[in-house]
């Protein structure tokens, strides 16, 4: 297997991840003046459905508090990556059904 | 009919002041009846205001295991090895801020190739048996994070190493499926786990697909250049937390979750750390490499009646080669005063699992059935050289959606051992 990774300097390896990470900031800023029409179309059950069981059972919405569901929503952000407004769909779901 | 007139006006004015009186007596009342309830309402909502709960939120939550393990080749080799509580805190003073932690409180009576499923204790550990038969407390994470924007979040303080999807998603025992870690990863492995420094992270939406991306600046690894330990000589120590020189090292991870429901995501993630020898030794120049590729696919099938999980991860390590001193027992014996050897490590896993889920029964449906093949090797002529390949095979039973009991069987080059394990978040 071809090892070019590992052959990289340094200084192209810190210009390539400052790229990436503007190139991330300057697609974040542009999607955020929109609303995504994919998560607009689904509803929290839905992104609740898909996003949690990629790593773990779900457990049932009554087993926390609406104000605890917010922690551990606000802490599942961070984990999986999820945008804000999947969290609050998610968040919302979760306080109705619960 | 001018005397009934002047009498019904004459009652009527009679009428009015007497009506006045009263209205006037009843308005009074009225009045000391809404000053009262004003001040009852006062008194109340001065008690529901001690009780209130502020906007600061704080939650205790986590997981717990204890484990069994029985050595199929040696039948005095059988005891509960192991007994974890791992307690999360989570703590959000405000919408944008929050601050998490996670605390290993654990108690290992042997430790078998990563016997915990909460990423403790892989091949290739430098410091695993150490811990045979006492407490071993350790800060798992502990950082702030800062919700920048809707699809970026700053985190600063010691963080979980976002290098494949093993170590940050699936090292809770109760989401492990099974009961122990893939080789190299976990604390004591070769592979991090945490790293102290600043990350950004997030996730985009990117027409129906979606990237999720983490960045970060830490202190990096250290050098075991063998002076503290000669049997690590040129392993890279990810747990120790205190910078030996001025250089960083730099890492992320970006994924890709190409279908719109977000049941396929691959990853690629890498570490670089330019100089991870101690500063104005000859190891000053060290460098190491890590880069790793990872899948993760679930399918949900009608026609299985169940869930069916596919998960990967392939990671390769290289720290720059370099001469390191040979035992004096050795040399007495003829080698070489200094030896060195090519430093690369690989690790990898497959994982696939399925749980009928759609099943009619109670008892199938709680059931999941889980292979994973792994393979470890660790740098050939070092003093830590190892390999190994596992074969293992899970049944787990669900009690609740975060309880579990795991029974698993690993048959691997180095030994077969059967595992019993029963995690539950909480």
């Amino acid at each position: 297997m071809g090892t070019w990774f590992l052959k990289l300097n340094i200084m192209k390896i810190i210009k390539i991840i400052i790229t990436l990470a503007f190139i991330i900031y300057v697609i974040s800023f542009v999607s955020s003046c929109r609303t995504s029409q994919v998560i607009a179309m689904k509803s929290g059950a839905q992104l609740w459905g898909e996003n949690c069981v990629r790593c773990h059972n779900v457990p049932s919405p009554s087993i926390y508090s609406d104000k605890q569901w917010e922690l551990v929503t606000s802490h599942m952000r961070l984990r999986a990556n999820l945008t804000k407004e999947e969290t609050i769909k998610i968040t919302e779901f979760l306080k109705t059904a619960n | 009919m001018k005397l009934k007139l002047t009498i019904l006006f004459a009652v009527f004015v009679v009428t009015c002041f007497i009506s006045k009186d009263v209205l006037s007596q009843d308005q009074s009342s009225t009045n000391e009846e809404i000053e009262k309830l004003k001040e009852e309402n006062k008194e109340q909502n001065k008690k529901i205001n001690t009780n209130k709960p502020g906007k600061s939120t704080f939650l205790l939550t986590g997981f717990t295991n204890l484990s069994y393990h029985q050595n199929l080749e040696n039948t005095d080799d059988s005891k509960f090895g192991h007994a974890g509580f791992s307690p999360i805190t989570i703590w959000q003073p405000s919408e944008r801020f929050l601050f998490e932690t996670e605390l290993h409180i654990e108690m290992e009576g042997g430790v078998h190739g990563g016997e915990t499923g909460d990423g403790h204790g892989g091949h290739g550990s430098e410091d695993a048996e150490s811990h045979e038969g006492s407490t071993f407390i350790d800060l798992g994470y502990a950082n702030i994070a800062y919700f920048l924007n809707d699809y970026m979040t700053i985190t600063a303080g010691k963080f979980l190493t976002p290098i494949g999807t093993f170590n940050e998603r699936f090292h809770p025992s109760w989401i492990n499926p099974l009961p122990i870690s893939p080789l190299g990863s976990g604390h004591g492995g070769v592979l991090p786990t945490a790293e102290l420094g600043i990350q950004v992270r997030g996730g985009l939406q990117t027409g129906i697909s979606k990237i999720s991306y983490a960045l970060y600046v830490s202190n990096g690894p250290v050098l075991e250049d063998g002076n503290g330990d000669p049997e690590r000589a040129g392993s890279p120590v990810y747990s120790n937390f205190s910078d030996n020189n001025r250089n960083k090292a730099l890492g992320g991870r970006l994924s890709w979750l190409p279908i719109q429901n977000s049941t396929l995501e691959v990853g690629i993630s890498g570490q670089w750390a330019k100089n991870i020898g101690d500063q104005g030794s000859n190891y000053e120049n060290v460098g190491s490499q890590l880069i790793a590729g990872d899948i993760s696919y679930l399918i949900n099938s009608t026609s299985l009646k169940g869930v069916i999980r596919i998960i990967g991860q392939y990671t390769k390590l290289k720290v720059d080669d370099a001469l390191y001193e040979s035992d004096s027992s050795d040399i007495a014996n003829g080698d070489s005063p200094f030896y060195t050897f090519d430093n690369t490590s690989t690790f990898y896993y497959g994982l696939i699992s399925y749980r009928p889920s759609k099943s009619g029964k109670k008892f199938i449906r709680n059931t999941e059935l889980v292979y994973r093949y792994d393979f470890g090797q660790t740098p050939i002529g070092s003093k830590w050289e190892f390999e190994d390949a596992r074969s293992t095979l899970g049944l787990n039973y669900w009690i609740q959606a975060r309880s579990v009991i795991k029974l698993a069987v690993s048959i691997g080059e180095l030994s077969n051992i059967m595992y019993l394990q029963w995690a539950l978040g909480f």
